[in-house]
């Protein structure tokens, strides 16, 4: 059987308000270590992975993996419903996913499980020049900032800072900000606003992001706990200038 | 922007010099059917029926789907619409029981023309020309108005009864199976579809984008569904005083339209556009209705097909050109996409081969463009490119 329980719901909303924006049906794979998940949108610019570890979960048990395949459009609306101070609890029968907010009352919702061929994606392993630390409320600011000059955003690694711009037609944009790493390579992608904004709306699932950038390389954004219990990983596709 | 478009319309339409046909104060004549809610004064309209002085069928007149697969020329249509006398009365827009609205609630339900008899507060005079909606000829109160027995659509009498299912689900259904754009805009105006309590009078104008609108969200849900198409394509078409280019791009869904009006009125030389990423537009377009006729007539081609693409829409209006409403926009890019498409390799090739239709050099829409631009400047990559084997 498996089951698993949750005091803190803002955990699950968070992290599928972004999911739910990227893709429309993720399998959820659940077995002793935990709960994860691997998704690539449609289009195959972002790519997602969750992942939940048992001990994040105030009583966690599952003893025999099991596949939940949902969709997160009816994920969300479920999750939309949980208060902050409920009690959530996560279970699963022949063709439901259950999930349970518990607080003054007892509340129960169960979402059919959907039928697909799911062949977890795996993303492709790149090696990075530049890594380093940003606190999530400046990158979402400098999205923001960005967004009224431009629909595309440059993120670039130059020397000691850490650069967000882009050039609009009426107007041009510039985020600087000293990243305190060790960095040997300048690194310059582009990518459109519109994926970015999609990722962080994961805005509560960590203060800092992890950052990992190169050259017309995909953006490596990660969002780890401070416990260390759960982790939510993006990789988005860059936009490539032409070359005239 | 919005000024912009609207005040060049404007222009264009005020210099129209024709001729309404000329009827007294006692009309005996053919309903399309037809009828027209007007916006002035929301939420209480003057709503009337059109009638046409002729006997007999007269559908014609008020269904622009048939206009260009019968190649009708634009003075075909402007004879027919210049023959609709419109009689108006005022009503409220929730007042549906009242007795004149029941009667406009038939003829928006029939199946075919209804024999008309109306009587007018003084003689019907002028005509009228709009950039949204087809024009009609001249207008007068109504003061007593009566029809011939009608019999309604099958289609459309099963929405109309069904006073649970909302509009937007009755608009798929009709459209889905096959009922006419027009009909349907007609039925919806007068509040004879959607949940009971919701049902309203919806002014003419308003009531086409909202249908337009609807329809294009609803195919966009599936659309996005679909496998990303493998090449970019070229669909054209001509047809009064107009060219038409729509691009399909390799890409998940966005979309825009342009349009350039070229001698039109003078030597001018404008292009309006406005367009969506991804995620849709928010608030209404500054192009206004013509953004969603498009878009819901190049949905439908993508729906059809089962395929998800980019789309760019590139238009010319030469002199010569009447605004005859945003139907000439759908019924020229539905009949774009059911021509053959040509196939290129690149977005540049694509534009290469448009250039040599276009009267613009294309450098001018390019610069005009945002999505274009983009597309042009740089290029989404997948995460696939990135797949070390």
């Amino acid at each position: 059987m498996f089951k698993a329980v949750l005091s803190d719901s803002s955990i699950l909303k968070t992290s599928f308000d972004a999911i739910s924006s990227i893709v429309d049906e993720v399998q959820i794979k659940a077995d002793g270590d935990g709960l994860r998940l691997d998704a690539l949108d449609r289009s195959h610019i972002t790519f997602v992975h969750l992942e939940f570890k048992s001990q994040l979960f105030d009583s966690y048990k599952c003893d025999e993996p099991i596949k939940i395949n949902v969709d997160t459009e009816e994920l969300m609306k479920v999750l939309k419903r949980a208060k902050s101070e409920d009690i959530v609890e996560l279970t699963v029968d022949e063709g439901n996913f259950i999930l349970t907010f518990e607080n003054e009352a007892r509340r129960t919702f169960k979402i059919r499980l959907i039928d697909i061929e799911y062949e977890a994606p795996s993303p492709p392993e790149l090696e990075y020049p530049t890594e380093f630390e940003i606190p999530f409320s400046l990158l979402k600011d400098s999205i923001q900032d960005i967004s009224i000059v431009s629909d595309k955003i440059a993120l670039i690694m130059s020397g000691d800072k850490f650069i967000a711009s882009a050039e609009g037609e009426f107007g041009d944009a510039k985020i600087e900000y000293l990243h305190g790493e060790k960095v040997t390579e300048d690194a310059k992608s582009i990518f459109s606003l519109e994926k970015i904004r999609e990722m962080l709306k994961a805005d509560k699932f960590s203060e800092t992001a992890v950052l990992k950038l190169g050259n017309d390389m995909p953006l490596n954004l990660s969002l780890k706990m401070a416990s260390e219990e759960g982790e939510l990983t993006f990789l988005l596709a860059p936009r490539i200038e032409s070359e005239e | 922007m919005i000024s912009g478009k609207t005040a060049y319309l404007k222009r264009l339409t005020s210099r129209m010099k024709m001729q309404s046909v000329d009827v007294g104060r006692e009309l005996e004549g053919s309903t399309p059917p037809s009828v027209f809610i007007g916006s002035w004064n929301y939420p209480k309209v003057y709503a009337g029926p059109m009638i046409a002085p002729l006997q007999g069928d007269t559908a014609i007149m008020d269904m622009p789907e048939s206009w260009i697969p019968q190649e009708k020329s634009q003075n075909d249509i402007i004879g027919y619409r210049m023959n609709l006398v419109r009689g108006k009365q005022q009503v409220g827009i929730h007042d549906l029981e009242n007795g004149f609205v029941e009667k406009l609630r038939d003829i928006s339900l029939a199946s075919k023309s209804i024999g008309s008899e109306a009587e007018f507060g003084s003689k019907p005079r002028g005509l009228f020309f709009s950039d949204e909606h087809a024009p009609h000829g001249p207008s007068a109160l109504i003061q007593k108005f009566d029809i011939d027995n009608v019999k309604w659509d099958h289609q459309l009498e099963k929405v109309y009864y069904d006073s649970d299912l909302r509009a937007a689900d009755a608009l798929m259904n009709l459209h889905n199976k096959g009922v006419p754009f027009s009909k349907v805009q007609k039925a919806f105006s007068v509040g004879a579809m959607g949940v009971d309590k919701r049902r309203r009078l919806v002014p003419t104008r308003w009531s086409i984008t909202a249908c337009d609108s609807t329809i294009a969200d609803l195919l966009l849900r599936d659309v996005r569904q679909y496998d990303i198409l493998d090449v970019h394509r070229v669909y054209e078409f001509k047809s009064l005083n107009n060219y038409y280019a729509v691009i399909l791009m390799p890409t998940e869904w966005q979309y825009e339209w342009m349009e350039a009006f070229l001698h039109v009125l003078g030597k001018e030389e404008l292009i309006f556009s406005d367009y969506e990423h991804n995620a849709g537009k928010k608030g209404y377009s500054i192009v206004g209705g013509c953004y969603y006729t498009c878009k819901m007539a190049v949905l439908e081609a993508l729906a059809r097909e089962k395929v998800q693409a980019g789309v760019i829409v590139l238009r010319e209006a030469y002199n010569g050109y009447v605004p005859l409403g945003v139907f000439n926009v759908r019924e020229n890019i539905r009949n774009a996409m059911s021509q053959p498409a040509r196939e290129f390799e690149d977005i540049k090739t694509a534009l290469a081969y448009i250039s040599t239709k276009l009267e613009l050099p294309v450098e001018r829409f390019v610069k005009q463009s945002n999505l274009l631009k983009e597309v042009l400047q740089s290029k989404q990559t997948t995460l696939d490119s990135f797949m070390s084997n």
